[in-house]
């Protein structure tokens, strides 16, 4: 055993010689480890952010405008009326094998996901009814009907090379089972058309990724990059660790949204910088609109007077986020709307509670003890009572554990007090992500939740696939059980109308409908706060949805002070 | 009954044991909530597209239908694909379990030789305050909250004292350095291996010194021992030849157990150390429902287990000439 220390006493010096590999490498930290390299497969948040470095797609969006911006396309597409068609041009592009960059390509991931039905890529296809290649490097998709979702959907595919995918996919004919085949393929190291190339993966450990020695440099006018050598992608297990590495030196960017508990002490902190960016999300209350009282509109309308956002915003998210009166957040111009109805902006607790008892007591609801007195004295009531006279039972809001969403379930939390302030017997039930989906989306059997969709498009369609009556089925996104003839109408003259003004105001009409229905209740948006060592790399471009994206790692130069 | 028949006997329990867990493993992961598929759903899809997802994963047939092909693929050894990485489960778990197999059979080792060593100590020199020391450090460091102690031991020799590396298995920057050869590569395993492996030796050392202790305080009070004392033996052979032997059996127990099941890892040492162990992708699996990638993880740990049971009662009747089979 002494021997044994004195050996490792002996080695403790070579831990600690320099290691010079690495210079202009950013290192950034992921939570998880990305499950594959295998595009179709890529369904996990991890994986595709990698991914996004290797293939990106047709068009981004610009950082600041948030246009539509060609990357691998080298101009807007071209509309044919007639035909239902549109015209694309390629850029002249290398693959990372040197091999060029052709229509062919465009043509065969098209092919593939319409033929296989590629989950999370279908739908960004299913529109296109056909697609031909005009020359070497001009596209032309024919679609089943026009629609605006063309463009947010389509053109934001990304390409896989057929010369590497080809034999992949003729080893699928006379498999039974080709899309699990497909979806399970091995990809060690895939042909990139991106920036960035695999270099190397250690499971569990790292991914390197070096610069695609194909890629042009002149691109972009703004962002003539990429000028780092590398990407470490290094996987950690708890943020707490992660944070003490970066704020060691051995990394140089978190590429995930921090709680904001760490915010103070990272900002004591010399050569970091950290970064508060919009995100296109939506967190809410939903109801079950199937059962009683959330399918009275009244009982819905008081809740939503009684949920103070602004409270929320301040207190939970420390003011590192916006308050939702729209399922569509307030910096979505192009979409928002400001003729929605608003329930207690700007109101004192006190007059919350006397709106909420108007509107209760107007359709016909009694209490046991009434929370508002003949003098507009106010208590805390007890016994809310339907216009039937009966007990109203126990309400149960669901909300994800506070490990998994901090926010949420404090959310959940101050909503029961102020429920339970009216007289309505409410509880949260905090209840692992998985099972809490599966009651809600699957089995349907629950009264409130606190849901959030992370990572919406900034189209509008997801309203559609959120409040339509068709999608109300099993697994159907319309989880509280909407149902309305006129929005249905709306939705689907939404999804085909080509005019922008004239679709707008459809939009316009769909959020003022749900905003007087209030199948849910829009809360929140919180910011993605990242944390960066601007010491080691400068040139982060912040951008819808935070400081990781394509435009930074373009644009990132090793630091002059460092 | 004589060994072979024991063996016999044992190995059939084995299989019944083995037969009853494969079987609650797989209902008790189709009972969890959630299911494999909602993640490749797209809202545009149709019914009959959910449903072509669902049979392309095997999950259209009925449950039982499900078990029957389960039980089948088991018995040709055929584990099948991770719902969630879309690689063999085998590629999976051979991938971790070395990295499992270095960091916590490792520990346990050492905890138990040093918990051993101490433990016999403390009994020997019973109402001191070194045994006093030493049982009150050993229920502290055996009943202290792991992640708190990892996160403790990060911080003050990873961050404040830099003397190891924070989390992981590897430094990118060694293993991608063409000029960095394979001590240096084994170096910087042990390095990142040192902090977690010391939050398990000061979890796990305690328990034995203290079984250890335990033990040998019983077989001191033997009439044996008084007899070696009579006989004018030294007290380093009274302890070392007549009393550790006997002392050491229900530790050589625990040991043996605590071995098969240090291949499961730690799911919380893995997540506070960042270490790519098998424990983690336990709880991954079972969270994200992958159920071939969980049941094949159960089942090997089970095997390994029931394995072991078998080896370390074979072990005692080596040890201890007074255990027969009967």
């Amino acid at each position: 055993m002494k021997k044994l220390v004195s050996i490792y006493v002996l080695l403790i010096p070579l831990f600690f010689t320099s290691v010079c590999y690495g210079e202009g490498v950013i290192r950034i930290g992921l939570l998880q480890e990305p499950k594959t390299l295998n595009i179709w497969n890529a369904t996990d948040t991890w994986s595709s952010k990698v991914l996004s470095l290797l293939y990106p797609t047709l068009f981004l969006r610009d950082p600041d405008t948030l246009e539509l911006v060609p990357f691998l396309a080298e101009e807007h597409p071209k509309l044919n009326f007639e035909e239902k068609s549109y015209t694309l041009r390629l850029r002249d592009l290398k693959w990372s094998d040197g091999t060029p960059f052709t229509a062919e390509d465009l043509l065969f991931t098209g092919e593939t996901i319409l033929k296989y039905k590629i989950p999370n890529f279908y739908n960004r296809w299913d529109l296109v009814k056909k697609i031909e290649a005009v020359d070497k490097r001009t596209v032309k998709f024919y679609l089943n009907e026009l629609s605006p979702l063309f463009e947010s959907r389509t053109l934001f595919s990304p390409v896989v090379q057929k010369k590497e995918w080809e034999p992949v996919i003729k080893g699928l004919e006379g498999s039974g089972e080709p899309l699990k085949v497909l979806m399970n393929h091995k990809v060690k190291s895939p042909v990139a058309i991106g920036p960035f190339v695999v270099s190397e993966v250690k499971e569990g450990a790292y991914i390197f990724l070096k610069k695609n020695p194909h890629f042009p440099k002149d691109w972009d006018n703004r962002y003539r990059g990429p000028h780092v050598n590398g990407i470490i992608f290094k996987i950690f297990g708890t943020t707490d660790t992660a944070i003490l590495e970066l704020k060691k030196g051995g990394l140089d960017y978190i590429w995930w949204n921090l709680p904001e508990g760490y915010l103070e002490d990272l900002s004591k902190e010399k050569g970091l910088k950290i970064y508060s960016s919009e995100k296109n999300a939506l967190y809410f209350l939903g109801f079950n609109l199937k059962k009683a009282p959330m399918n009275d509109l009244a009982f819905r309308k008081a809740v939503a007077y009684l949920i103070d956002k602004e409270f929320i915003v301040k207190r939970l998210l420390q003011e590192k986020g916006i308050v939702m009166d729209s399922p569509i957040s307030s910096f979505n111009t192009k979409w928002y709307c400001t003729n929605i109805s608003l329930y207690g902006k700007g109101m004192s607790r006190e007059e919350r509670i006397r709106r909420a008892y108007e509107t209760l007591k107007e359709a016909g609801y009694s209490w046991k003890v009434y929370p508002v007195g003949e003098e507009n004295t106010q208590r805390k009531g007890k016994g809310l009572m339907d216009p039937r006279g009966e007990e109203i039972k126990r309400i149960t809001i669901l909300v994800p554990p506070a490990d998994y969403d901090p926010v949420r379930a404090m959310a959940g939390t101050m909503i029961q007090e102020w429920l339970q302030e009216m007289g309505i017997d409410v509880t949260v039930k905090p209840m692992p992500f998985n099972a809490m989906m599966d009651q809600v989306k699957s089995r349907k059997e629950f009264d409130m939740v606190i849901m959030g969709y992370g990572n919406l498009t900034l189209d509008p369609d997801y309203l559609r696939r959120f409040f339509e009556s068709e999608a109300g089925g099993h697994k159907g996104d319309n989880i509280t059980g909407y149902s309305s003839q006129s929005f249905d109408q709306l939705a689907r003259a939404s999804s085909g109308c080509m005019d922008p003004e004239e679709r707008r105001k459809i939009v316009c009409q769909m959020q003022k409908i749900l905003s007087e229905e209030l199948p849910i209740i829009p809360l929140y948006n919180p910011h993605v706060i990242e944390v960066v060592r601007e010491d080691k790399f400068t040139g982060w471009v912040k951008t819808l949805g935070g400081v990781g994206n394509l435009w930074s790692f373009f644009n990132l130069k090793p630091a002059k002070n460092k | 009954m004589n060994l072979k028949t024991f063996i016999l006997k044992r190995s059939i329990q084995v299989v019944i044991s083995f037969y009853v867990i494969l079987s609650l493993l797989f209902f008790l992961l189709r009972l969890s909530p959630g299911d494999p598929y909602s993640k490749y759903i797209d809202s545009d899809m149709t019914q009959q597209e959910i449903e072509l997802i669902k049979k392309q994963m095997g999950l259209d047939k009925h449950i039982f239908y499900q078990y029957l092909i389960y039980i089948r693929n088991l018995i040709k050894m055929d584990f099948g694909y991770s719902f969630h990485y879309g690689t063999h489960v085998w590629d999976v778990i051979k991938n971790k379990i070395l990295n499992t197999i270095l960091l916590f059979t490792t520990s346990v080792i050492v905890s138990a030789l040093v918990g051993i060593f101490l433990g016999r100590i403390a009994a020997w020199r019973r109402n001191t305050s070194l045994d006093a020391g030493l049982t009150i450090a050993s229920l502290v460091t055996h009943t202290i909250f792991l992640p708190w102690l990892g996160l403790l031991l990060i911080w003050i020799f990873g961050y404040k004292f830099e003397l190891f590396p924070l989390s992981g298995i590897y430094t990118p920057e060694i293993w991608l350095d063409p000029e960095c050869g394979f001590l240096r590569k084994a170096l910087d395993v042990m390095h990142h291996m040192a902090l977690p492996f010391l939050s398990l030796f000061l979890l796990h050392f305690g328990g034995y010194l203290l079984l250890m202790r335990n033990s040998m305080l019983g077989t001191l009070k033997e009439d044996y021992i008084l007899t070696a004392r009579a006989k004018g033996l030294r007290e380093k052979d009274i302890i070392n030849r007549h009393a550790l032997p006997n002392a050491a059996l229900p530790v050589v127990t625990s040991v043996g157990l605590s071995l098969a099941f240090s291949i499961n890892g730690g799911a919380l040492t893995e997540t506070v150390f960042s270490w790519p162990g098998i424990g983690r992708e336990l709880v991954m699996a079972v969270s994200h429902n992958d159920y071939p990638l969980a049941q094949a993880a159960f089942l090997l740990i089970a095997i390994v287990v029931l394995l072991a049971n078998v080896l370390v009662d074979i072990l005692y009747a080596f040890l201890d000439p007074r255990i027969r089979y009967e």
